[in-house]
Parts: C-alpha cells; sequence; structure tokens
C-alpha cells in the first residue's frame, strides 16, 4: 500500500493527505529539504488532523513519506524546542504516536520507518547528551535544528 | 597578532586563524594543528628562539632549511616549500629573510605546553634543554628547560601539591579530589639524586610514603608536568602573569586524563584567560569543545551567576565566580582543520545541527551511535511498547 492510499484509507484523516511537504507549517518548511524531491509521496500534519478526536493528548506533528526501491518509507517527524527539559516531553510524544499507529493509525504505519525529532529555534543539546542516548532507544533520533530527507 | 595564515605549509593548503582570548583547535591527526601553533610560537617568539638556539649552542647558518630542522625537529625543513607563504595580520613573512638576519632579542612571550610534555621528565626530574638532541622540536626542549628552571629555582626543599601560595585554593581542593587523590607531590632525594615523587604524608597508615616516577600512573605522569606549565604562567604572587608572556598554548590538554580531570584542566585554562593570558588549544576532546558551547550558550542567555561553575561541578566561591565573570567577556573561537580539503573551517558557533564536519568530527561518532540505535529501535519497538 502506498501512503497516499493508507491515508485516505482512515476515516479519522480525511482531507489530511498533502503532496510533497506541503502539510508542514509555513513555520517548520524552513526545516526539512528533500534531498531528492522527486522522491515525496506526500505528508500529513498529524498533530492538526488528529486535534479533534485527542484535543489534550500530547500529539505528534507530521508524517512524511518517501519513496525507497519498492515501498514507501515514513519520516515521523516531530518539531520541538530542543533542550534537556523538553526531552520528556517530545518521549511522551513519540509514546502517543506509537500507541496511535499500532492501534488507530495502523494502516499508515508502513515499513521501513524513522522517527526525527528536528529543533524549533535555538538547539540547547549536545549530540553527547546521556538523554538523545535514551531517546535513541525509544527510536527517535535528534537531526538538530534541520532534517535533510535522503 | 590577531590573526595568522599559512598556505601550502606542509599538508596545509590554507589555514586562516584570527585569535580569540580562547582558540580551540580540532581536527583529526595529521591535519597541520600542531604546526600551526609551533609557527605561531616561532613567529611570537622569533627573537627568543634565535636567542636560545645560539645560547645552546645551535648553529642553523643564517639559512631557513635548517632553522626549519631544529626549530620544528629533524626532517621538518620538508615542510617549507617554493609556494609556501605565511602573513600575519594580512603581512607577507619573508620566512628566508627571517632565517638570515638576527632579530633583536625580546623575552619569550608565548608559553607552549607541547602534547610530547610526558618526555620533560625523566626519573622524576625535569629535563635541561641540551639533554634533548639537536633534532627535538625546540618546543619540547623549551618546554622542558622551563620546569628544569621552575623546579630547581623555585621549589628547592618544598612540596610541590599542594602548596599554599600556588593556585587557588579551589583548584588545590579539585585537584586533590578529582586527580591527586591523597598524594602529595614532592622534592626527594635517592642516592643524593632529587626527584618529584608523589607520597603520603608521614604518619599515614601506607606503609611506603613515597612513590616514585616510573611507579606513577599514566595519567600522573602526564598530569604532572602539565601541573608544573601552570605553575610557570600563576607565579606565587600578586602578580598576574608571568614575565612579558602573553600567550599560552596547550596541546592535547586531555592527554591521559580522566573526564573529572579534564574538567579541573579547563578550569584552570580559564583561570589563564581570567589573568589575561591568550589561550590556544588543540584538542581531541569533545568535553573540551562541551565547555566551550556551554560558554557560549550561557552567555547569549545571560545566564545566572555560577551557571558556568554548575558545569564543572565547582564551588560558587568568590574567587571562581570571578573567573566565571572574566571568562564570559572573552572572545571563544574554534577552528576545524579538515582532512579532506586542507582547509580551516571556522565552527565557532559550534551549531548542534548535525552534519558532516558535526563539531569537527568530535561529536560524529555518537550521533552515529545515536542513529544505530535509533533505528534498530524503530524497526523493533522499544521493551513493552510494541
Amino acid at each position: 500500500m502506498t501512503f497516499k492510499s493508507a491515508v485516505r484509507s482512515l476515516p479519522v484523516l480525511e482531507g489530511c493527505f498533502h503532496v510533497g511537504l506541503q502539510a508542514l507549517r509555513s513555520s517548520d518548511r524552513s526545516r526539512v529539504t528533500a534531498m531528492r524531491p522527486r522522491r515525496l509521496r506526500g505528508s500529513i500534519d498529524i498533530d492538526n488532523c488528529l486535534r479533534t478526536y485527542y484535543a489534550n493528548d500530547p500529539r505528534w506533528d507530521y508524517g512524511i513519506a518517501t519513496r525507497q526501491s519498492s515501498t514507501d518509507r515514513v519520516y515521523w517527524l516531530e518539531v520541538h524546542p530542543a533542550n534537556d527539559g523538553e526531552v520528556e516531553a517530545v518521549a511522551k510524544k513519540l509514546r502517543w504516536l506509537k500507541k496511535w499507529l499500532a492501534r488507530e493509525g495502523n494502516a499508515v504505519d508502513l515499513t521501513p520507518r524513522a522517527f526525527i525529532w528536528v529543533a524549533s529555534g535555538r538547539t540547547a543539546l549536545t549530540q553527547n547528551s546521556p538523554k538523545l542516548k535514551q531517546l535513541a532507544r525509544l527510536g527517535l533520533v535528534f537531526k538538530g535544528g534541520h532534517f535533510k530527507i535522503p | 597578532m590577531a590573526r595568522l595564515q599559512l598556505s601550502h605549509v606542509a599538508q596545509i593548503n590554507s589555514a586562516n586563524l584570527d585569535f580569540g582570548h580562547l582558540t580551540v583547535l580540532v581536527g583529526p591527526q595529521a591535519t597541520g594543528k600542531s604546526i600551526t601553533l609551533q609557527f605561531l610560537k616561532f613567529l611570537v617568539d622569533t627573537g627568543f628562539v634565535q636567542d636560545e638556539l645560539e645560547r645552546h649552542g645551535l648553529d642553523w647558518g643564517r639559512a631557513l632549511s635548517p632553522l626549519l630542522d631544529v626549530f620544528f625537529g629533524e626532517g621538518m625543513s620538508s615542510i617549507w616549500r617554493d609556494e609556501s607563504t605565511v602573513a600575519i595580520n594580512g603581512r607577507s613573512i619573508d620566512m628566508v629573510q627571517l632565517a638570515a638576519r638576527k632579530r633583536k632579542s625580546r623575552p619569550e612571550k608565548l608559553f607552549f605546553i607541547p602534547a610530547q610534555r610526558v618526555i620533560a621528565l625523566r626519573d622524576g626530574w625535569p629535563r635541561p634543554f641540551t639533554d634533548y638532541g639537536s633534532g627535538d622540536p625546540f618546543v619540547v626542549r623549551d618546554f622542558s628547560e622551563s620546569l628544569r628552571v621552575l623546579v630547581e629555582h623555585e621549589f628547592r626543599t618544598e612540596s610541590l601539591f599542594p602548596q599554599k601560595k600556588r593556585l587557588k585554593k579551589e583548584f588545590r581542593a579539585l585537584l586533590q579530589r578529582d586527580v591527586f587523590a591523597d598524594l602529595s607531590l614532592r622534592v626527594d632525594k635517592f642516592h643524593s639524586q632529587k626527584r618529584l615523587v608523589l607520597g603520603w604524608e608521614p604518619g599515614s597508615s601506607h606503609a611506603a610514603h613515597t612513590l616514585p616516577y616510573m611507579v606513577w600512573s599514566a595519567g600522573q605522569r602526564e598530569f604532572v608536568p602539565l601541573l608544573l606549565g601552570f605553575y610557570w604562567l600563576m607565579p606565587p604572587t600578586k602578580v598576574q602573569r608571568r614575565g612579558q608572556i602573553e600567550w599560552v598554548v596547550i596541546e592535547e590538554l586531555e592527554m591521559g586524563l580522566h573526564p573529572r580531570a579534564i574538567s579541573v584542566v579547563m578550569m584552570m585554562v580559564f583561570e589563564l584567560m581570567s589573568r589575561g593570558y591568550r589561550v590556544c588549544l588543540s584538542t581531541h576532546s569533545p568535553q573540551v569543545l562541551e565547555y566551550v558551547w556551554a560558554v557560549k550558550n550561557l552567555r547569549d542567555m545571560g545566564a545566572a551567576p555560577g551557571s558556568l561553575l554548575r558545569a564543572f561541578d565547582a564551588p560558587k566561591t568568590q574567587g571562581l565566580l570571578k573567573v566565571e565573570r572574566a571568562v564570559m567577556n572573552k572572545d571563544v573561537r574554534v577552528y576545524y582543520f579538515d582532512p579532506s580539503r586542507h582547509t580551516t573551517t571556522d565552527i565557532s558557533s559550534l551549531d548542534t545541527d548535525v552534519g558532516s564536519q558535526s563539531w569537527g568530527g568530535l561529536t560524529e561518532f555518537s550521533s552515529r551511535v545515536n542513529e544505530a540505535v535509533a533505528e534498530a529501535a524503530a524497526v523493533k519497538g522499544e521493551p513493552g511498547h510494541r
């Protein structure tokens, strides 16, 4: 199944699919670059789309799909302030996303997948931070202030 | 000197360094960091270097090639080629003329603590300049000679560490905690030969009271010459700096040291800066850049006094707060010696974005480790969550 058809198969994501990186809010758009734009297979703004259903939950930001050999690979992207104090908040969001993907959003949980954190504003975390290692164990990669989609 | 430019020197295609109060050089081995720092020494102290060479019977015949061999070390004249150039503050230096003409005698302005500092001690005593071969680098011989003068003239029968007149008491406490444990460093005699020993105070529960040089740990052997270098730079008087020295170069300050000891040494580097020295470091330690990063960020954020000391796990005493205050107002630069292009890049901003340079390659391994683990975890799921 392609990312586009997977998104369209979920009623809660109705109207959420956008081509390219168009689902990203303008403030976040500059933080992401597709190194191979032709491989982009669309994006969704989960935070916005699921606001009605999960108003008080720590919702994740985006899903971005690219074509990788014969399948669509999904980068689950969170744009969030980057400092030690926010690590737990991002971890909570990641747990929420994984639960949502396992239960309701299973159709869009395509593999391979990757969970990415991009800093909004100033980065106050170093790659040596033990807290980033905790997040790595959860499957999350911190990419600093900008993410280049391979 | 504010700017040094080297072009086509040794493996360096182009190096452009604007020095701050603290300048840190990073990059893999054999990228030209040490040669650059030795050039800095040579150009700042040309008259002093020539004096010292002559004083110790070294004759370069007023020619550049033998001068480079005797200053940088045997075989190093090959670092200078026809197309090589060096400039200070944008002004090109004629190296051939520099070698041909005896420069006016001047006191030493740059104190160089070389990476090979461990060989400055033999059997626990600093080696004199003439103890080395004529093909050994000048900076090693000169450093060693300074330590000899220091120990012979300023520590005749005293304990070297801890010593009330040397270093702030906070540094002594941190060194005692993180480097020496309950050992002291003092001058001892063995068959009439003076030597430095580590030992416990008489009356302690230890059977042996002294540990000679040969049984010191690798870290202690590395640290003692470094400590003596700091002693040289911090005279036991109200004087802030020794003689006319304005610059300090410390190569690979982290060598052989545990991270806790590296922290103390970095604090002592900040003390040098607060005394008005301009300090240049070369390092392979991400920890050193972490502290530089902390200084830059805490300053930008207008952090409360004591924030930097917190990063060092150091006490917020008046003395250390004063050092912190001084460092926060200093200009700090970081340069990456790029092994692929053989050029230097100013990475002073120390952006934490993951890139090919990632702090001069010092954190690329952490990034890669994080990514490898995250990729595996993203597939299989964290325990209990998938």
